[in-house]
């Protein structure tokens, strides 16, 4: 019985990790695809 | 929405937005490719077509546009100043910053800048805030 806790406690364990590490990937940017050099610049927009 | 649709724009390979102030303006972060010109207009025109799209219930006017980094090659034709983008060949007529006329007077062709873009009566004006050598 003792063993089956402990199993079950650290299936529980590991799961949590899995669950923090997901939480913790950096999102996926649906950007277009870079291609060759590129400038930067700033716009701003009114909002009425 | 804005975001994504400035995202649709040909040439803009990124477009994220930087913040929202008091004063109620947008700031979004453009990156471009350099074989295409993204100018006030092309914004003006994306802007037109929402509002039109959604008939006026997203009305978004324009307000500024500026470069912060975009390479190119500056002329000096009398008193008149150009700077022709590398890539897209887009031509601005410049006023030139101090460092900018220090960098052609040295000899110095290709710089990079970052400046106000302008487009009153159709004319195309870089008003430059920094200059330096390319880093490419």
């Amino acid at each position: 019985m003792r063993t089956l806790l402990a199993m079950i406690a650290l299936a529980g364990a590991v799961g949590g990790c899995d669950a923090k590490a997901s939480a913790a990937a950096p999102p996926v940017v649906q950007d277009k695809k870079v291609e060759g050099a590129s400038y930067t610049a700033t716009v701003k927009i009114d909002d009425v | 929405m804005l975001e994504a649709r400035l995202r649709k724009i040909d040439g803009i390979q990124s477009a994220k937005v930087r913040g929202f102030d008091r004063e109620s303006k947008f700031y979004f972060n453009l990156t471009i490719s350099e074989s295409k010109s993204v100018v006030p207009q092309t914004i003006r025109k994306m802007l037109e077509e929402l509002k039109t799209e959604t008939k006026g219930d997203e009305d978004y006017p324009y307000n500024s546009m500026e470069l912060t980094s975009m390479t190119g090659k500056v002329e000096k034709a009398g008193e008149g100043w150009t700077f022709t983008a590398r890539g897209s060949n887009e031509k601005y007529h410049l006023a030139p910053s101090a460092a900018l006329k220090k960098m052609v007077d040295a000899g110095k062709v290709l710089a990079t800048v970052a400046g106000k873009v302008t487009d009153e009566n159709g004319k195309l004006k870089l008003e430059i805030s920094d200059a330096k050598d390319p880093a490419n």
